[in-house]
């Protein structure tokens, strides 16, 4: 879902994601880079996403991530039952206390 | 295609590779932006991204077809090792082929017979009905009798009748010997063949004294016609008369009996005809079931066609031998040939499972040996289907080159087959490696390869196997002689039913031929009906040929007969209507007794013994004489223990008796006979039937050699009838034909027998040769506490004879069931054969010693000091 998140956001290279992340979760969230790439093959056999290689800003080629409709789709789906779980969680912990 | 998805493929992981590459470039980028040193910062981008192989391993498998990738790895890594362990893989790969070829070659064969749809339409439907009675060698209705079943009969949609085939001979151009089905005009439609080219012949074109119209075979039409379809409508003399072609067959056509036939004519029968032939013309009667309509249904209505047909006359020993007959056309045509059939195919398929328990053993004592790479792969990270799919791949790599060579194999044993097979193996010359039997190769070599592959698959170690220096735990071990007694039960099954043919067939040819076959030649001829219209000619005919052969000097005897043995005689009657001393008989006698109209030198010419009385003589063929010669078997069952000489049967007198001659023209029973003389009347009561004295048979024993023999023989009939087509042959070739048959099942099954003994054989050895390798370290200890190596001998050959013990008993259950299955083969002996199942276990013991004899010296000189240092 994050990955979707962050790629909903332009067309990006793999590289970027994985900075983004860091940068965005305040280095809280290191994904280990190993495995970034399996899961962005994942998501693309899924279809969620697609790919193209462009020349990157440093003048190499890269390859560079989008979201696709049926992507976008299955972002607004898993956020919104990511928030469904996140509220019903914090009123079992209101509960407890 | 395939150099598509490679070149695909390669760009697909350059990009990969590329990917991961840039990732990389710019951390390091990053961190040297940063103030890291170069190094360090490369050291640490790797370190952070990890295994990049392993993640690069990790996206292939997120590709759409990951098992193709894991198998092109299998098949790589599966043939390199197979390629290492060539002795191993060849070995496999062999037994395979023979299994999987020998299986291939019979079930192209037998395919033929029990499987493949006959060439009509919905073929399953069609049924041959009518009655089986003594006096006729096939199924048939009387002409009343079909009628009245055809005009009350419900469970069919369609009934049709034809009269079997004849010899004709086509007249126009060069005069030819064909031969000729004559059928009803409802023939072709009944059976569901439609002609390749014009229309069979209309109900108004069956009749008598119509204007004759005929079918030609696609053979005939091709061959003689030259396939012009202005065929059509020409007229061909038959018989010397004009035919009109109306019509020709498909090229797949076939007779209801396989009969083989060049023509189809109409039988020229009109209801009037056949009401009149009360017990007239014999026809033989195929119908086609209503949808729903089962075949017990069908034998219901048979039975009470029969019932009906039998109400007019008085219950006796002759009804009681007429049974209704229903079978299917299958049946019909391929007769015992079924159960020759289904034998043969069963003891192939017990060759193949030979094979694959073979292979599967194998197999297992390699992954015995290979506990441990397993063991390693397991350990780092492999799952267990992972290893399962790569144990189930090299049984592929195994079964599929196997299968191939297989299917190479079969091309050549079914092209030896083909050539070395007698002739009257229905359909065999038409056995060819199409689709079927290479979808069915197919179908043998994946069974195969999951049959063998699944169990050393299942017997992947876990990971304890790594640290452990036992191998083979019980279980196992249990499986492989489980599987090793298998294959003895197998072998002796093979090789009991071999022994079993081999006997009956000796015994059969033991059974004597009750005349002498040496410098004996028999010339057939038949004499065309406009040539010979009357039986006063065709009496002529015969007595003309036998006056000049009997002229000549170099032949010694000389007879004429209707027909010559091992051949059926051509009449033959139920034995229960025969009167004895003019009164009929007080318990009837059952079965058949046929006759032949012979004259005096008949019984010298083929050096018949005449036991009692007398042969016949020149004043017997005189008109209104009437006596005849009864065969010993006839004599003793009219007349049990008394001189039949001097009684009557019928009106004629017994003048002798002479013993049994074979005259079942094969290898069924032979029949009762008696011998009339053939009278110089053409008015005499044993040439009254229509037809009668068509047929001649001139019999010469002569001291020439064949060749000579025959050319005179030629000549003499030329000088008669130049036109006159004649078949000569030795009476040795025509009675060796009987044997043939019977000879070329028993060989194939003695061949199979070998194979799978040897098979057999060969995995004792292998999997005692294991079992002693595995075990060097015990022996060791055991004969450094003093085992002798006699005693060493005794502990390992005591394995085998447990084996055999047990695949000898379950050996024997099988062959029970399968020598009960070839009952028909065994022409009367008894199934149960002492001798040939002492035979079988002889030489299934022998072979098993002999396999296991060389894995047990190896284990008596085995030296401990180096077993005990071994591992």
């Amino acid at each position: 879902m994050l990955i979707l998140k962050i790629v909903a956001l332009g067309p990006i290279h793999g590289y970027g994601i994985a900075q983004r992340i860091q940068r965005i979760s305040n280095e809280a969230l290191q994904i280990r880079q190993g495995s970034l790439y399996p899961a962005l093959y994942r998501l693309e056999s899924h279809g969620w996403l697609k790919a193209e290689w462009k020349i990157s800003e440093g003048g190499r080629e890269a390859k560079y991530y989008s979201l696709t409709r049926v992507g976008q789709q299955r972002l607004k789906a898993e956020t919104q039952s990511w928030d469904r779980l996140c509220s019903a969680i914090s009123l079992v912990l209101q509960a407890a206390e | 295609m395939l150099w598509d998805a490679l070149f695909r493929k390669v760009r697909w992981e350059r990009r990969l590779d590329a990917e991961m590459r840039f990732h990389l470039a710019q951390q390091v980028q990053d961190y040297v932006a940063q103030g890291l040193s170069r190094e360090e910062a490369q050291q640490r981008a790797y370190r952070e991204f990890g295994g990049i192989e392993l993640s690069k391993e990790e996206c292939r498998d997120q590709t759409p077809f990951p098992w193709l990738e894991h198998a092109i790895q299998d098949i790589r890594y599966g043939s390199r090792l197979l390629i290492r362990n060539r002795t191993f893989s060849l070995l496999a790969i062999f037994s395979l082929a023979l299994g999987i070829g020998a299986t291939a070659s019979v079930f192209s064969v037998v395919d033929r017979i029990l499987f493949r749809s006959l060439p009509y339409g919905d073929a399953d439907r069609l049924i041959s009905i009518g009655v089986g009675a003594p006096m006729l060698p096939y199924d048939f209705m009387f002409g009343a009798t079909y009628l009245q079943f055809r005009r009350d009969q419900t469970e069919f949609s369609a009934v049709t009748s034809w009269s079997g085939v004849n010899d004709c001979d086509l007249t126009s151009g060069e005069p030819t010997r064909l031969v000729c089905a004559s059928a009803e005009s409802s023939f072709l439609s009944t059976l569901g063949i439609v002609p390749a080219l014009g229309r069979s012949f209309t109900a108004d074109e069956d009749g008598p004294n119509r204007p004759r119209v005929v079918l030609l075979s696609y053979g005939i039409w091709r061959s003689r016609f030259g396939g012009h379809p202005d065929i059509l409508g020409r007229t061909i003399l038959v018989d010397g008369e004009p035919n009109r072609v109306v019509g020709v067959l498909p090229p797949d056509f076939e007779t209801p009996t396989l009969a083989h036939a060049d023509l189809v004519i109409p039988q020229g029968l009109d209801d009037a005809a056949l009401r009149r032939a009360v017990t007239g013309r014999p026809l033989r009667v195929v119908a086609r079931l209503r949808p729903g309509v089962t075949i017990a249904a069908a034998q219901a209505a048979a039975d009470l066609m029969v019932s009906r047909a039998l109400s007019g006359m008085p219950p006796g020993a002759l009804s009681r031998e007429i049974k209704p007959h229903v079978k299917t056309l299958r049946d019909l045509q391929v007769g015992d040939a079924k159960t020759v059939a289904w034998v043969l195919f069963g003891s192939v398929l017990a060759v193949l499972l030979l094979a694959c328990a073979n292979v599967a053993n194998l197999l297992l004592t390699r992954t015995e040996a290979r506990r441990r790479e397993l063991a390693a792969r397991a350990a780092l990270g492999a799952s267990r289907t992972r290893l399962v799919r790569q144990a189930l791949t090299e049984s592929l790599l195994l079964a599929l080159p196997g299968g191939l060579c297989g299917f190479g194999l079969a091309y050549v044993l079914l092209k030896i087959a083909v050539n070395a097979a007698p002739e009257g193996i229905p359909r065999l010359a038409q056995a060819t490696l199409d689709w079927r039997v290479l979808a069915f190769t197919l179908l043998c070599s994946l069974g195969s390869a999951l049959l063998f592959g699944t169990r050393p698959a299942l017997a992947n170690p876990g990971a304890t196997a790594l640290f452990s220096y036992r191998s083979a735990a019980g279980g196992r071990g249990r499986f492989r002689q489980a599987l090793i007694v298998a294959q003895l039960a197998f072998s002796l099954a093979l090789l009991s039913a071999a022994g079993l043919l081999s006997r009956a067939l000796w015994r059969y040819q033991q059974i004597p031929l009750g005349m002498d076959t040496q410098q004996v030649l028999t010339a057939s001829l038949s004499l065309s009906p406009q040539r010979y219209p009357t039986a006063q000619r065709r009496l002529m005919f015969a007595e003309e040929l036998e006056e000049r052969l009997r002229s000549t000097a170099s032949f010694a005897e000389v007879a004429v007969s209707d027909s010559s043995p091992p051949g059926v005689p051509l009449r033959s009657k139920p034995l229960a209507v025969q009167e004895i001393d003019g009164r009929p008989q007080e318990s009837p006698a059952q079965g058949t007794v046929v006759w032949r109209a012979v004259s005096p030198g008949y019984f010298r010419a083929l050096a018949v013994p005449i036991r009692q009385g007398r042969g016949f003589t020149e004043q017997d063929r005189d008109p209104g004489r009437e006596v005849m010669i009864v065969s010993q078997s006839l004599a003793r069952r009219l007349f049990h223990d008394q001189n039949p000489v001097g009684h009557f049967i019928g009106a004629a007198q017994i003048v002798g008796t002479v013993v049994d001659v074979r005259n079942s023209g094969g290898t069924a029973r032979d029949d009762a006979e008696y011998y009339v003389p053939r009278s110089h009347a053409a008015a005499a009561p044993i040439y009254s039937a229509p037809d009668e004295l068509r047929r001649v048979v001139a019999i010469v024993r002569t001291p020439l050699a064949a060749e000579f023999a025959a050319r005179a023989i030629r000549d003499t009939v030329a000088q008669i009838d130049a036109a006159l087509p004649v078949r000569i042959e030795t009476l040795r070739d025509s009675t060796n034909r009987l044997s043939v048959r019977p000879r070329f099942n028993a060989m194939l099954l003695a061949v199979f027998a070998t194979l799978g003994l040897l098979l057999s054989a060969f995995g004792i050895y292998g999997v005692l040769g294991f079992l002693v390798a595995q075990r060097t370290k015990e022996i060791g200890v055991r004969i450094a506490l003093g085992a002798t190596p006699r005693g060493v001998v005794r502990l390992v050959l005591g394995n085998a004879m447990r084996w055999l013990a047990a695949g000898m008993i379950l050996g024997l259950a099988l062959s029970m069931a399968f020598s009960r299955a070839m009952n028909s083969m065994l022409y009367g002996m008894a199934p149960y054969d002492l001798a040939a199942w002492t035979a079988a276990c002889t030489v299934l013991v022998a072979a098993a010693l002999t396999a296991a004899w060389q894995p047990a010296r190896r284990a008596a000189r085995v030296d401990p000091a180096e077993a005990l240092r071994h591992d």
